[in-house]
């Protein structure tokens, strides 16, 4: 009995430690006339991290740690500083992933070199293996065009442009093929991640995610998605609106809950962004439309302080205004009020919801750039 | 004297900038406002337009020489425009957001599909139109398509929305913005 229960411990153990951080080592092997330096780049956990090491008669080495694998590029005496025209030289890099020891081999520089690690990067070459032959059409295709670029020639464009949105296409179905028949990769999982990092997470991306291993979707990044994609699920209509409670111009705390018994929408937004002008007509409109329905618009600012009560009192006098605060100005760290709600980065701005005077919503998340903005709300308020 | 004069002319000057900073141009009507008049444009062909006339209906169609989409859309508004001109819609091609005079007429000049209908050069930057209409109505985009009726703006879509049936409800004067949309299949 003792023996079982140890033995349960020990793989209990074991089972954290492969989530734990393990090391890593890249070694390199170029030319022997390579000197220099190589930039490593990746993205561990969320976090961007740049390291660099001396090339000498060819030979360099990185060290680090990962928990899952990281897609990661280095690059061969990239140009340093302010790139100006006399500086352009090609880069000579490598794309690749490091889930464990990394062998990187090359008579000459980096493009080209033979890159050896673990399961993920044999998966990474796998799929190169598939997009060879597009690549090379491409290639062909792009050497084509230059020229036509140069002198402007549209009509003798048009059927290259064609072939270059058939290639495209055909790249697209090498991807789901690939995403399908490989649910345990990480880098089937890294495709789709890429496909899926713009815009809001919605509940339709749930079918795409689920067809992940369960190791796939136990990643840090799985995990992230599968966050999200529960918190989608919680922003349609119907659903209970998250809470928020901030200040007023006045310093005022204003929460949902002070505002039961009305309609509220709730206006995610920042001074700066493209076409802003645009959005505030739109806006304008529809207050006009729901002045006397039962509603009160609240903007929730992700300005710095001055820049809200300028763009306020000159675009919304009549709104609510409330400022998220200065620590959530950067596009980053938007805050658990924003995050509740799906944004998540200032990429998402503006963003709106129109939630019941129960304190629900009534519509899934607002389409803002509509020129009927006003007309749809004014149906949609209780 | 003189002194005076120099002195009243920067007092209206300051008064001029402090103007501008603190008027916005009128927001450009909402679906269901007022729209009387036709901001200050050059007419190439047919013409001109100024006060809206509240017996006729306007479909005022946005292109330049530099959008594709616009001007694949061409044929269909001119084919339009012959089968409704003599039923009290006025078609109108607007070209915005370009201000190259002498690219815009000579593209007029070339173009068959314009041959029958109103078309309008916006003008240099900040022209009235630029002002009172792009910029106000917020516009970043073309093709648009604004169909104005009894002085009023019914719609603002795009060309592809535009068909026989749609033009009926306007000549019907049945039209609403739901009707128009379940005519190209789009459903509420």
């Amino acid at each position: 009995m003792k023996k079982t229960v140890i033995y349960c411990v020990a793989l209990t153990a074991l089972a954290t430690l492969s989530k734990a951080q393990q090391p890593f080592v890249v070694e390199g092997q170029l030319g022997a006339d390579k000197q220099g330096y190589v930039i490593l780049d990746y993205t561990s956990k969320g976090n961007y991290q740049r390291d660099s090491a001396v090339v000498t008669n060819g030979k360099f080495s990185f060290k680090g740690v990962f928990t899952d694998p990281l897609y990661a590029m280095a690059d061969l005496n990239p140009v340093r500083g302010y790139v100006t025209p006399d500086k352009i030289v090609p880069a000579d890099r490598i794309k690749f992933f490091i889930d464990g020891n990394i062998s990187i081999k090359s008579s000459a520089g980096l493009q080209g070199a033979t890159v050896k690690g673990g399961k993920t990067q044999a998966d990474y070459l796998k799929r190169e293996v598939l997009y060879k032959p597009l690549n090379a059409e491409l290639a062909v295709l792009s050497e084509k065009m230059r020229p036509l670029y140069t002198t402007k020639n549209t009509e003798a464009m048009k059927p290259l442009q064609a072939q270059i949105a058939e290639l495209l296409k055909q790249a697209k179905l090498i991807d789901s093929a690939f995403i399908r028949q490989n649910p345990d990769s990480y880098v089937a999982f890294d495709i789709w991640r890429s496909k899926h990092t713009r815009g809001f997470v919605v509940p339709e991306w749930r079918t795409g995610f689920e067809q992940f291993s369960k190791r796939i979707r136990n990643t840090y990044e799985g995990k992230l998605m599968a966050e999200k994609l529960d918190r989608a699920d919680q922003l349609v209509t119907g659903k209970t609106a998250p809470g928020f409670s901030f200040e007023d111009v006045a310093g005022k705390k204003v929460s949902l809950v002070d505002l039961k018994g009305k309609n509220v929408l709730l206006i995610f937004w920042q001074r700066y962004f493209v076409p802003f002008e645009t959005f505030a007509l739109y806006l304008r409109r529809a207050e006009k439309r729901l002045k006397d329905k039962n509603t009160v618009i609240v903007g929730i600012s992700y300005d710095d302080d001055a820049t809200w009560r300028t763009a306020a009192a000159e675009n919304f006098p009549e709104w609510i205004n409330l400022n998220a605060g200065p620590e959530h100005i950067s596009a980053t760290d938007m805050g658990s009020v924003a995050e509740a709600y799906g944004v998540y980065s200032g990429a998402h701005l503006p963003a709106a919801y129109l939630i019941s005077p129960e304190g629900k919503f009534l519509t899934d998340r607002i389409n803002l750039n509509d020129t009927e903005l006003g007309a749809k709300l004014e149906k949609l308020v209780k | 004297m003189k002194k005076k004069i120099a002195l009243i002319i920067l007092l209206q000057l300051a008064a001029a900038g402090l103007y501008a900073q603190t008027t916005r141009i009128p927001d450009f009507p909402d679906t269901g406002e007022d729209i009387t008049t036709y901001p200050a444009v050059e007419w190439l062909k047919g013409g001109p337009i100024t006060a809206l006339d509240p017996g006729k209906t306007y479909i005022i169609e946005l292109w330049a020489t530099w959008c594709v989409p616009c001007i694949a859309a061409m044929p269909h508004i001119s084919e339009m425009n012959e089968k409704f001109k003599d039923k009290g819609i006025v078609f109108v091609a607007q070209d915005a957001l370009e201000y190259d005079r002498e690219k815009v007429v000579n593209f007029v000049k070339t173009k068959a599909e314009l041959a029958n209908l109103n078309v309008a050069f916006a003008g240099p930057q900040n022209s009235d139109f630029e002002l009172r209409w792009i910029k106000a109505a917020g516009i970043n985009s073309i093709p648009q398509t604004f169909i104005i009726q009894g002085n009023k703006l019914l719609w603002q879509t795009t060309p592809y929305m535009l068909n026989e049936k749609v033009l009926q409800l306007l000549v019907d004067h049945k039209f609403t913005i739901e009707a128009a949309k379940a005519l190209n299949g789009i459903k509420q």
